[in-house]
């Protein structure tokens, strides 16, 4: 080893024999640190799952909004006048082949006749080119329509229409008619045309018993008669049926035993789709694919889906039941020196909710019992105190000295005649004292501190259902009235503990309350549901004293909701 | 001592496991780090940021690696990025060629016999960035290549930097010996 390196060796060495005593403040600066990590990582899983399952409810809201535009979803009336025409159409196939020949609706049609037909409205002749679908899948295509009050009166008006027709006397002669008459059609289409024209609807769905289109087929000139008859019927009938939305608000369906059998004569499945190009059904513009009435594909038509959220029951009550993750937060009071010993507790919490729901959102109010509850445990904390005094003595130290006696000359030579004495000489010597003392600042303390609050939330609610399934998001501002309190935690000289019975608390604390929910409607008024949950306070839970409390709970609850009716 | 059952508690943020790790690194934490730093806060401070970085990365550790030596390792990167951090040190320091002295071992001999307080504060006379490659390359055994990397520096100012150390250690060790000697000779 050169002399350098040997340097370096005695500088390692001589830098390691240093001593450092342990500093208890500084682990309570780690601890510290640790407590607020520990909370900030928490918080930040939390706060990403509750963003979550906010990203992903408001995308499916969003989602959902968009889909309406693009395909607007019938409500309830329209989805009933579509149910009647389709239990019309397949009455009418019944009817068909008792009541009528088929040789009268299923034979050619004459040149004549494609030439009124193409004088008709558009709807009548789109009708010829619609492939048999069901009443779903027509919905879809529904590019607009008219408002809900006019839909259905023009729907009940083509029915009464139906009827009226229907109703007029049929003399045995009419039945003689000849059903390969050319004018049969475009009879039927004008009188449909103008009672189209009478209910200011042209694309409305005119039935016609087959009866009445034989008896027009003989005697031409009835048929404006019959139409003007079946217009004006149908005009008081609408005005009977506006009177009766404008009442009641809500259409009264028809028993289907009240229904005529009737039978379109533009539906029928052997007319050649060529008689009128589509190109002319598109340039009309006023084709209305809303109407169903063609009788294909109706008899194993499925059923219209349910209404979302049925108008008549807007309110909803819940019960709720769960476990919440609770966690205080303390400050002020040096409860920096303890607030790390305080862990997040289970505790369970309660609720009863009751909400008036719209179709996307809702507002409602409830009353919660939460309970928050936390872990202390304090670990004995004592300090260490070391005196050092340093102190100058003197020892007693036996030796041995020389002593000179005598000087003796010789010969020109001096000699020093000695002696030695056994002798003890006190020596001054330097010395530290050291005197350690532990001392006790707290004593050790493990036990659960709870604080409940009867909570009265504002909620505010935003959810989409799909099917049975309900997802949506529920909160608002809390009201949290103290309810009960059990535990203690170190007082502010830190010398021991304030118990929470001594220990002054607001009685009123402002807070907060949100959820994520998905819930399974399994009747039509009950649902189930699983509803993570994130609930906290604003406000100082403590009073009166320099050290604050504020709590937050995560966790869980599951609810059942009952749709009142 | 430091078990492997004590490490896992630890991982398993056990506050109890937690404080016992912390008393049985202390010693060779706050050893490297008031020799690295100025005074006695900033050192605690940096032992305390290392800790935490040795908590937050000790459920990484493989089981086949010494945690001590492991732990000592951190504690020096930690230390070494926030020197780093403070680019202005650099900036007042000049590569003046370093005052080389005659090796004595007169001085060897002082500093075997020297108080080991006394050593810690003649080496807080040393330039920050001496001092810390001086601390690198003779007390934590780092080669030069490693010194370089870690400080953003060059080899030969790393060897610079050491022998510029060791010279003002020097000088100052032999100021102090000379009295000493001086009346021992009287």
């Amino acid at each position: 080893m050169n002399a350098r390196n040997e340097f370096d060796e005695l500088a390692r060495r001589k830098l390691e024999e240093r001593q450092f005593a342990f500093d208890e403040a500084a682990w309570l600066d780690v601890q510290r640190t640790l407590a607020t990590e520990r909370r900030r990582g928490g918080a930040w899983r939390w706060w990403t799952l509750t963003g979550a399952a906010m990203l992903l409810v408001g995308s499916a809201i969003w989602w959902n909004a968009s889909d309406n535009d693009a395909a607007t979803v019938l409500p309830l009336s329209e989805v009933r006048s579509l149910e009647k025409d389709s239990a019309a159409t397949a009455t009418a196939e019944r009817t068909k082949n008792v009541a009528t020949e088929p040789e009268q609706i299923n034979g050619p049609i004459a040149p004549k006749a494609i030439e009124k037909a193409a004088d008709v409205p558009a709807a009548s002749t789109e009708r010829l080119h619609q492939p048999p679908t069901t009443n779903v899948a027509r919905l879809a295509e529904v590019p607009s329509l008219p408002s809900e009050t006019e839909r259905n009166m023009n729907s009940n008006a083509g029915e009464v229409e139906a009827q009226g027709i229907a109703q007029q006397p049929v003399t045995p002669s009419t039945l003689d008619g000849d059903p390969q008459d050319d004018t049969m059609r475009p009879a039927a289409n004008t009188a449909q045309s103008r009672t189209g024209d009478a209910t200011e609807e042209p694309n409305d769905v005119i039935t016609v018993p087959p009866t009445i289109l034989r008896d027009t087929t003989t005697q031409e000139g009835e048929i404006v008669d019959i139409a003007i008859a079946t217009a004006l019927q149908a005009g008081q009938r609408e005005a009977q049926v506006e009177e009766d939305v404008n009442t009641t608000g809500v259409e009264e369906p028809v028993p289907a035993s009240e229904e005529i059998p009737v039978v379109s004569v533009m539906i029928n499945e052997e007319t050649p789709p060529a008689v009128v190009p589509s190109t002319e059904v598109n340039a009309t513009g006023t084709a209305d694919p809303t109407v169903v009435n063609d009788s294909a594909g109706t008899a194993t038509a499925t059923p219209p889906p349910p209404p979302l959220v049925d108008a008549q029951s807007p309110w909803e009550i819940s019960a709720l039941g769960g476990f919440f993750l609770s966690n205080s937060n303390y400050s002020g009071g040096n409860s920096d020196q303890w607030k790390g010993d305080v862990d997040p507790l289970w505790a369970p919490g309660f609720g009863a909710e009751l909400m008036h729901m719209g179709r996307n959102w809702g507002l409602g109010t409830g009353l919660h019992f939460t309970t928050y509850a936390e872990q202390l445990n304090v670990a004995e904390r004592s300090v260490t105190e070391t005196f050092t005094l340093d102190t100058s003595y003197f020892q007693p130290t036996p030796m041995m000295i020389l002593v000179v006696v005598d000087v003796v000359e010789l010969n020109g030579q001096t000699y020093y005649v000695t002696e030695t004495h056994d002798t003890i000489i006190n020596v001054l010597t330097r010395s530290t004292m050291t005197t350690t003392t532990d001392r006790v600042l707290v004593q050790a303390r493990d036990q659960v501190n709870r604080v409940s609050y009867l909570e009265i939330p504002l909620l505010l609610d935003a959810h989409l259902v799909q099917g049975p399934w309900s997802l949506g998001l529920r909160g608002g501002p809390t009201l949290g009235l103290l309810s009960g309190r059990r535990g203690a935690v170190p007082n502010e000289a830190l010398d021991g503990y304030t118990e929470f019975s001594e220990q002054q608390f607001s009685e009123v604390v402002f807070g907060y309350t949100a959820r994520a929910y998905i819930r399974y409607r399994f009747s039509d008024a009950w649902s189930f549901g699983v509803e993570p949950a994130i609930k906290g306070q604003l406000g100082n839970g403590l009073s009166g004293v320099d050290l604050a409390r504020r709590n937050t709970a995560f966790g869980g609850m599951l609810s059942v909701s009952y749709r009142l009716r | 001592m430091v078990t492997e059952t004590l490490i896992g508690r630890c991982a398993k943020e056990e506050t109890r496991a937690q404080y016992e790790l912390y008393r049985a690194l202390q010693p060779m934490m706050m050893s490297i780090c008031s020799r690295y730093e100025r005074n006695k806060q900033d050192a605690t401070a940096r032992m305390n940021q290392g800790f935490l970085r040795i908590l937050q990365n000790i459920g990484k550790r493989r089981p086949e690696v010494p945690f001590e030596p492991w732990a000592r390792r951190i504690m020096i990167n930690t230390v070494i990025d926030e020197f780093r951090k403070d680019r202005t040190r650099k900036v007042n320091e000049t590569l003046d060629a370093p005052t080389e002295r005659p090796t004595c071992i007169d001085v060897n001999e002082y500093l075997r016999d020297m108080e080991t307080e006394a050593f810690a504060d003649l080496l807080l006379r040393v330039p920050p960035m001496s001092r810390n490659v001086f601390n690198l390359f003779a007390i934590d055994g780092y080669g030069h290549a490693e010194i370089a990397a870690m400080l953003g520096i060059s080899e030969g100012t790393s060897k610079w930097h050491v022998s510029n150390a060791r010279g003002i250690l020097q000088d100052a060790l032999a100021t102090l010996a000379i009295p000493s000697n001086t009346s021992a000779i009287r």
